[in-house]
């Protein structure tokens, strides 16, 4: 196994559509690392540069120390697992596995060591003279995984490899893949548009959007501390509440105004984030996790009057373990470039939606609500806000107030 | 229930019916290949079969008339001319599905243009360009032309069932260790054969049949394929003997049908499916 590094990488296709700017990342040796991004964020171009399936345009990737920016695919001792899959169709399982060692000469005897070895781990023991058609989607895709493993590879690459199975199967098979790769050591680039799949699988995640990084760091670090708008309301599901606030000095104490209602600041915030008082008079932009919302009407959140939000419930979504309210408050919400896109790359009614609520300075907050909740549909509701967990981004420079 | 056995039953007859419109003038010709020289002209031919007369018109043809001649060059010129366009034409039409090059459409649509072109239009120039070469009258100086003509289709059936093909296995292969000429050889080819079979299929049937450009080129009885010593049979020789005529015609359609009957399940399954997947 090997490290994979990218050194200020561009790609620019021959149409002149540039696909990845100044890209610069390095991969640790047995890393499990994520690309997550919108469609046509450059996250499947990067991982094809490394394979050698696109030619790198501008910049350096690096394979164990050496540049590989001219070798042919087939030199660059990686394994790739497609989207499609990809298996031969008119090779049986075990051929499939087989064939690239067959391809590298390896002695008859090693290859079938190794591929009844393949197959045991992922379970196709019984599978091995079937060919793909006989096949259920899991167990293709694990014959992808196994033409992947049995070569012992400098890297793995996989693309999307989880998005043509149903729902069930995508959660058992991550786990799968996160077990595999662990058992292998094998250094690990894994691309999806999935963040749930980024946050569970990944030991690291980078975030890219039109062909630029956003951030690359630890899941849990991503979710807490996004750099930007476009990572905080990418990156978590239901995504982060972002409303337009101000910022304004009461007495030695901070407020923060969210349309009439404002909100005290917490001396721990402060000390967390001191930059934020040269915000005061001014409008940021304010986020909030949807855990950090609670309803105020249960015990235990009946904190005190300056932390609690009053808003009017529009929907609430059961889901056995909590309750999703929809609630809505007299404020603007955030709508920059950044914040429509991601929400026009779930659902485009989601965009629409945004943009109305914006002309009409009207919010809605999904917050996440302990069952014993009784808000209904049509109620106005108390929501209290867990305020030392707020984050806080420059409308103009859309970045994370830090520091 | 009822109605479905009904319509199925009216279905099935109707589909008989037109095997049979599509086969009678075959067996028609088959049963006038059995008659005499006199009872040919019998409209409609009674059912009276003489074994004598059989041997004797199908012994004429083959044997007097050294049809096995004409068979074997029609062999050996349809054979030849297809394995050569399928060896020039599937390499190219891969490159055509796959790789990106200038002007890569613009070239492909000139070539079926050329298919577009009878070959009673090229007959005279190629008939020159194959006597400048001096292969007039030998197998080589058919064979070529045919494999011009054949050609062009060859290309056409291979890129699309090459585009069938999800570019991911060629990439797969690639990353598993294989350059593109051997990604084609070993991992293509077993995935296009259905295609070779169609492409093979209506370049020999082309070949086979061709007349015009096979007169002009060949000159000499020995090198005659089957279309031209069928005519000369029956226009030097013997004026009208429609009953040798009809054998010819049977003898002649015999090797097409077998060929057809071993690739049609190939062929079938070719054109209906999606080749992979």
């Amino acid at each position: 196994m090997a490290t994979v590094a990218f050194h200020r990488v561009g790609k620019v296709y021959r149409d002149g559509t540039r696909a990845l700017a100044d890209f610069d990342l390095e991969v640790a040796d047995g890393e499990f690392m994520v690309f997550v991004g919108p469609s046509g964020c450059g996250k499947t171009t990067a991982l094809r540069m490394v394979a050698g399936l696109e030619d790198i345009s501008e910049g350096e990737i690096k394979l164990g120390g050496v540049v590989v920016n001219g070798l042919h695919p087939r030199k660059r001792d990686i394994a790739m697992v497609f989207q499609n899959y990809a298996l031969y169709p008119h090779m049986t399982v075990y051929k499939n596995i087989a064939f690239a060692l067959r391809v590298r000469k390896t002695p008859e005897a090693e290859i079938r060591e190794r591929v009844e070895t393949t197959a045991k781990i992922l379970g196709l023991t019984p599978e091995l003279q079937r060919k793909p058609a006989q096949l259920s989607g899991g167990q293709r895709q694990r014959v992808a995984m196994g033409r992947a493993i049995v070569r012992n590879p400098q890297a793995f690459l996989m693309d999307e490899p989880l998005s043509n199975l149903d729902a069930k199967l995508r959660v058992q098979m991550r786990a799968e893949i996160a077990r595999i790769q662990r058992e292998v050591e094998a250094t690990t680039i894994y691309v999806t548009h999935d963040q749930i799949e980024a946050m569970t699988m990944g030991d690291r995640v980078a975030v890219l959007r039109k062909g630029a990084l956003q951030q690359c760091d630890a899941p849990q670090v991503l979710y807490e501390h996004p750099v930007n708008l476009f990572v905080a309301s990418f990156i978590g599901s239901p995504a982060m509440n972002l409303v337009q606030a101000r910022i304004e000095q009461d007495g030695d104490k901070l407020i923060c105004v969210i349309g009439s209602q404002r909100l005290k600041l917490p001396g721990t915030l402060l000390t967390r984030l001191p930059a934020i008082r040269a915000y005061v008079g001014q409008t940021v932009a304010l986020g909030v996790r949807p855990e950090h919302l609670q309803d105020a009407a249960l015990a235990g959140h009946r904190g005190e009057g300056a932390s609690v939000l009053r808003g009017r419930v529009v929907t609430t979504e059961l889901l056995g373990s909590e309750v999703l309210a929809h609630v809505e408050v007299d404020a603007a919400p955030v709508a920059t470039q950044e914040v429509l896109e991601v929400a026009g790359d779930t659902d485009r009614a989601l965009a629409e939606d945004l943009r109305s609520d914006a002309s009409e300075r009207r919010t809605t907050f999904v917050c996440r609500f302990s069952t014993e909740t009784a808000v209904r549909a049509g109620d106005e509701a108390l929501v209290s806000v867990t305020t030392d967990k707020l984050q806080f981004f420059d409308l103009e420079t859309e970045t994370a107030v830090r520091g | 229930m009822n109605g479905r056995i009904v319509g199925r039953v009216i279905s099935y007859i109707v589909l008989v019916l037109i095997g049979l419109a599509g086969i009678a003038p075959f067996l028609y010709l088959l049963v006038l290949s059995f008659k005499s020289r006199l009872d040919v002209l019998t409209v409609p031919p009674d059912r009276h079969f003489d074994w004598s007369t059989i041997q004797e018109n199908y012994r004429t043809v083959i044997h007097d008339d050294h049809y096995v001649t004409f068979v074997v060059n029609s062999l050996v010129v349809t054979g030849v001319a297809t394995l050569i366009a399928l060896g020039l034409g599937v390499p190219a039409a891969y490159a055509f599905s796959r790789l990106r090059f200038r002007g890569a459409d613009t070239w492909a649509s000139t070539i079926l243009s050329f298919r577009f072109m009878p070959p009673i239009a090229v007959a005279i120039p190629i008939y020159l360009m194959i006597r400048s070469l001096g292969l007039v009258d030998s197998r080589i100086g058919l064979i070529l032309p045919y494999v011009a003509f054949s050609l062009p289709l060859v290309i056409w059936i291979m890129i699309g069932f090459f585009d069938e093909i999800p570019r991911e296995i060629d990439e797969s292969a690639m990353v598993d260790g294989l350059t593109r000429p051997l990604v084609l050889l070993r991992v293509l080819l077993p995935l296009a054969r259905p295609g070779m079979l169609v492409a093979a299929t209506f370049g020999v049937i082309f070949v086979w049949n061709e007349f015009l450009v096979g007169l002009y080129i060949v000159n000499s009885a020995d090198k005659e394929t089957i279309p031209i010593a069928a005519s000369s049979l029956l226009t030097v020789e013997s004026p009208i003997d429609w009953n040798i005529a009809a054998t010819v015609g049977v003898l002649t359609v015999i090797p097409i049908l077998i060929f057809s009957m071993v690739v049609q399940r190939y062929i079938v399954r070719g054109i209906t499916a999606g080749a992979v997947r």
